[in-house]
C-alpha cells in the first residue's frame, strides 16, 4: 500500500475543498481515509443474489434509481418497486462488467458515499442511505453537479449515467419517453 | 418470417467453432496464423488468409451471438452483452465514455454502418509525418473498392429518417456541404437498431460476411477466449497464452490454451491490442506502444422540434457534413453526423436526473441530436491519449483535452445549433452540464460563448478508437511498418484500428477494411507463395 494517504483521517469541509479541482490524487486520498476509518468494502463479498454490489451498496443503489427516475417513477407502488428492483439488478450487471481499474474507482466512490463526513460535506446528505429519500439523492446529485471540483462533476456524470441507463432502458419507462418500442410490423415479422 | 441463421446452417455443415468456456482441460492449438480478435481487422484478415490456403485460428474474448439473439431489439441486453465493459468503458478519468464492441464480429456487430473512405488529406499527413509508404489515395482506391464490393457499400437510397434529415435540411438552408452516407448493408429493413445487433443479417458485419467465408475454408474460431500474453524471443513471437473465460465472459475459468503459430496477427482493436503488447513486454525501443491513441472526441447538440423526429427508428446514419472538417486556418476540424435515439442511449448522454430528465425524455420523439466528431491527432497540442496497463496488466487509457480541442468543440456547439435552428428547431441545448435550452441563435451564441469548456462539464463520448500502434516507416515514431508488420518482430502483424498514426477524420471501418485487405494480402503472399502461384 502507498504511504502517502496518512494525512486525511478526519476531513473537514475546508480540508476537503482544498483538494484541487480535478486532482487525480483526491479520490485516492479520500479512499485511503475511508480505509483508515474502517469503512472500506473493498474486500466485502457481493450481497446474496448479486455479482458486485455489497449489502451496504444496495440502499444507495436503489435510491440512485429512484432519484434519477424522479417523477417518471410509476405511481403504482408495486410497479415502482419492481422498476427499482430491476434497476438495482441492472446496476449490478453493469458494474460487474467493468474492467478492474474502473471497478476500483467505483468502489472508492461507493465507499466514500457510505462515509458520513464525505456524504455530508461533499454531498449535503446527513442521513445514512438506509434512512435517506430520493430527494436526498437528488440533493447529492445537485451538489456534485454544481461543485467546482472536476472530480465530483465526474462522479455526478457517472451516477447520472448509470441511473439513467438502468431506468430508461426498462419497458415500463417507454411510454414516458413516448417510445413505441421497435416497429410493431418488424417485431411481428421477426417472430412469425 | 424466419431469418436464416447462418451459424445454425454453418455448424451443420461442419464449421469449426468452439466455446472455450466449456473446456475442462488445457490444450495446445497450432495454426499457420492465429488472429486475436474478430472485428473489422480480424474478420477481413481471416477471409484473405484462409482463402490463400493457410490454416487460421481466430480467438475472440466475447461470445458468439447471431441474428436470432437480436430479435428482441432490446437496448439493455445488447449493450450489456455486446460491448466492452457492458458499454461502461471510459477514459481513466471517466471524462470520455467509450463504446467498443466485444463479441464475434467485434465492433462491426454493433456499428452504425457508415462506410466512408479515408480522406486524402489524412493519407498525405500519415505519409509526410510518419513515413507511411504506398498509401496515397490512388494506391488505396482499389482496396477500398474491393471491400465496398465485398460488403455491399452503397449510398443509402431510401429517404433519410427525420433525425438525419435535420442535418441535410439545415446544411442545405445554410449553404453548407452535406452528403448521403454509403452504408454496408444488403436488404436493410430500415429499422434503426444497428447499435444493438442487426436481427435480419442486413448489416454486412464480419459476423455475416468474412467470418463465415473463412469458416467455410476451414478456419477454427474459438470464442470466450482471451489472449493474455505473447512470448517474445530472438526477434520472434514463439507462443501465445490464452485464458478461457466463463459463460458470461467476465472471469477466467482457469483453463489455458497455448497457441503456436507461424505468424501472429493482433486485431483486438485500439486499447486492447496495445495493452496486450505492453502486458507481453513486446520490444518497444522508442516507447511508442499505446501512444497517440485517438478517439474523435464527440460533443452533441440537442434540439426540440414541433414535428415528429422519431430518431429511434430508421437507418441510424444516412447524412453527414464535412463542411467543418478541414478548416482553412489549418486548425482542428470536425465531421457532423447524427446518432440513433433509442431511450437508453439517449438518456445516457443527457447528464440529467429526476424531473428535468423526465421532461427531456418526454420530448424524445420530437428530439434531434447532432454530433461533431473532432479530428484529433493532427496537431501538436492534440496528439491523442495514451494506453498503459495497471499492475495486473489491465488497460488504462489516459486522454487529455487541450485548448485547441476545446475551442473546436465550442465552435461545433455553435455550428450544430445553427444547423438545427435552420432546420426549424424550437429550441437547442448543447450537451453540457451548464447549458439550458435556447430559443434562438442569438441566445445560443451567447450561452455557448459562456460555457466553461472543461472535462465532465462538457459532455463527451467516443465510438471510434484509433491508434496506439502507429503505422509507418519512421521507426522512432511507429510500431509497425506500412504493411502492418511489427518493426522489431518478424512474425507479428497488427491489423486493426490501433494501426493509425492519428484519427482518420471519417468513421473508421472502411479505412480498417482497406488497409487490412491490402496488408493481409501481402502477408498471405509472404506466407503462402504457393497459393499465389496457383491463383
Ligand atoms: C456504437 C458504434 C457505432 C459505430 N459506427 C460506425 C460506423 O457507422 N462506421 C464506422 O466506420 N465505424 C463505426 N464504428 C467504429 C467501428 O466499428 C470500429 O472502429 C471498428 O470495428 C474497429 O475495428 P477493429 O478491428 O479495430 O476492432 P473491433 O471491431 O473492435 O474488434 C476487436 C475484437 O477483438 C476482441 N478482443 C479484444 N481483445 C482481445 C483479446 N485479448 N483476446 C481475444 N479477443 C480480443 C474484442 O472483443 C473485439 O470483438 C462504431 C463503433 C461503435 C461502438
Ligand atoms: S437499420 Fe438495417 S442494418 Fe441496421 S439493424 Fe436495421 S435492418 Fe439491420
Amino acid at each position: 500500500m502507498s504511504p502517502d494517504w496518512a494525512p486525511a483521517t478526519a476531513l473537514d469541509r475546508r480540508g476537503f475543498l482544498k483538494l484541487g479541482a480535478g486532482s487525480a490524487a483526491a479520490f485516492t486520498l479520500l479512499g485511503a481515509s475511508v480505509q483508515l476509518a474502517g469503512c472500506s468494502q473493498q474486500a466485502t463479498p457481493a450481497a446474496a443474489g448479486f455479482r458486485w454490489l455489497t449489502a451496504a451498496d444496495l440502499p444507495f443503489a436503489r435510491l440512485l434509481v429512484a432519484g434519477v427516475a424522479g417523477s417518471a417513477l410509476p405511481a403504482d407502488p408495486a410497479v415502482a418497486d419492481a422498476a427499482l428492483e430491476e434497476g438495482v439488478r441492472r446496476i449490478d450487471i453493469c458494474l460487474d462488467a467493468l474492467g478492474a481499474p474502473a471497478q476500483k474507482e467505483v468502489r472508492k466512490l461507493f465507499d466514500l458515499l457510505q462515509w458520513g463526513p464525505f456524504r455530508r460535506f461533499a454531498g449535503g446528505v446527513a442521513k445514512p442511505w438506509s434512512e435517506a429519500t430520493a430527494a436526498d439523492m437528488q440533493a447529492l446529485l445537485a451538489n456534485f453537479s454544481a461543485s467546482r471540483l472536476g472530480l465530483l462533476n465526474g462522479a455526478f456524470r457517472a451516477l447520472a449515467k448509470i441511473g439513467s441507463i438502468v431506468f430508461w432502458s426498462q419497458p415500463v419507462a417507454y411510454p414516458l419517453a413516448r417510445y413505441p418500442g421497435p416497429p410493431a410490423w418488424a417485431v411481428a415479422a421477426l417472430n412469425a | 418470417m424466419a431469418i436464416n441463421d447462418l451459424y445454425t446452417d454453418g455448424l451443420a455443415k461442419g464449421w469449426k467453432i468452439r466455446d472455450a468456456s466449456t473446456l475442462t482441460r488445457d490444450e495446445t492449438l497450432e495454426a499457420d496464423v492465429v488472429i486475436v480478435g474478430s472485428g473489422a481487422g480480424g474478420g477481413t484478415a481471416a477471409e484473405i488468409l484462409s482463402a490463400a490456403g493457410l490454416s487460421v485460428l481466430m480467438l475472440e474474448e466475447g461470445a458468439l451471438y447471431t441474428s436470432r439473439d437480436f430479435k428482441a431489439l432490446d437496448e439493455f441486453s445488447s449493450y450489456s452483452k455486446l460491448y466492452q465493459e457492458a458499454a461502461g468503458r471510459a477514459t481513466s478519468d471517466g471524462a470520455i465514455p467509450i463504446l467498443q464492441g466485444r463479441a464475434v464480429g467485434g465492433t462491426t456487430l454493433v456499428n452504425w454502418t457508415t462506410s466512408i473512405r479515408t480522406p486524402a488529406q489524412t493519407l498525405e499527413y500519415w505519409t509526410r509525418d510518419f513515413g507511411l509508404k504506398s498509401s496515397a489515395s490512388d494506391d488505396m482506391a482499389p482496396w477500398f473498392a474491393k471491400m465496398e464490393e465485398r460488403l455491399g457499400v452503397a449510398p443509402w437510397a431510401a429517404e433519410p429518417n427525420a433525425n438525419n434529415a435535420v442535418l441535410r435540411d439545415g446544411c442545405e438552408k445554410l449553404g453548407l456541404h452535406w452528403k448521403t452516407i454509403p452504408r454496408n448493408v444488403r436488404g436493410c429493413w430500415n429499422l434503426g437498431y444497428c447499435g444493438v445487433g442487426c436481427p435480419v443479417n442486413a448489416k454486412q458485419s464480419m459476423l455475416v460476411t468474412t467470418i463465415p467465408a473463412a469458416l467455410d475454408r476451414g478456419m477454427t474460431l474459438v470464442h470466450h477466449a482471451r489472449a493474455d500474453r505473447l512470448q517474445f524471443a530472438g526477434g520472434r513471437v514463439n507462443g501465445l497464452t490464452v485464458h478461457a473465460l466463463d459463460a458470461d465472459t467476465r472471469h477466467p475459468t482457469g483453463i489455458t490454451l497455448n497457441v503456436r503459430a507461424r505468424h501472429y496477427v493482433l486485431a483486438g482493436g485500439a486499447i486492447n491490442t496495445p495493452a496486450l503488447l505492453l502486458r507481453s513486454k513486446a520490444p518497444d525501443p522508442h516507447q511508442r506502444i499505446g501512444q497517440r491513441t485517438c478517439v474523435h472526441p464527440v460533443n452533441a447538440s440537442l434540439a426540440v422540434f414541433e414535428r415528429q423526429i422519431d430518431g429511434f427508428h430508421g437507418a441510424p446514419q444516412s447524412i453527414y457534413s464535412d463542411h467543418f472538417l478541414w478548416p482553412e486556418d489549418g486548425g482542428i476540424g470536425y465531421k457532423l453526423e447524427v446518432p440513433p435515439l433509442q431511450p437508453m442511449l439517449a438518456s445516457s448522454v443527457l447528464a440529467r436526473y429526476g424531473d428535468a430528465l423526465a421532461q427531456d425524455m418526454a420530448q424524445l420523439p420530437n428530439t434531434n441530436v447532432l454530433i461533431a466528431l473532432m479530428r484529433d491527432g493532427f496537431h501538436e497540442q492534440s496528439a491523442g491519449g495514451r494506453v498503459r496497463i495497471d499492475d495486473a496488466g489491465q488497460p488504462v487509457f489516459d486522454y487529455d483535452v487541450h485548448e485547441p480541442l476545446w475551442n473546436a468543440l465550442r465552435h461545433a456547439f455553435v455550428q450544430m445549433a445553427e444547423i438545427q435552428f435552420a432546420a426549424g428547431a424550437k429550441s437547442v441545448r448543447p450537451a453540457h452540464i451548464d447549458a439550458e435550452p435556447c430559443a434562438n441563435m442569438d441566445e445560443a451564441r451567447a450561452a455557448i460563448a459562456a460555457l466553461p469548456m472543461r472535462k465532465h462539464r462538457t459532455g463527451l463520448v467516443t465510438a471510434h478508437l484509433m491508434g496506439g500502434c502507429a503505422m509507418g516507416e519512421d521507426r522512432q515514431r511507429c510500431v509497425i511498418d506500412s504493411r502492418g508488420r511489427h518493426h522489431e518482430t518478424e512474425n507479428l502483424s497488427i491489423f486493426d484500428g490501433s494501426m493509425f498514426p492519428s484519427s482518420i477524420g471519417a468513421n473508421p471501418q472502411l479505412t480498417i477494411y482497406g488497409f487490412v485487405s491490402r496488408n493481409a494480402t501481402a502477408l498471405a503472399e509472404a506466407l503462402a507463395p504457393a497459393a499465389k502461384a496457383a491463383a
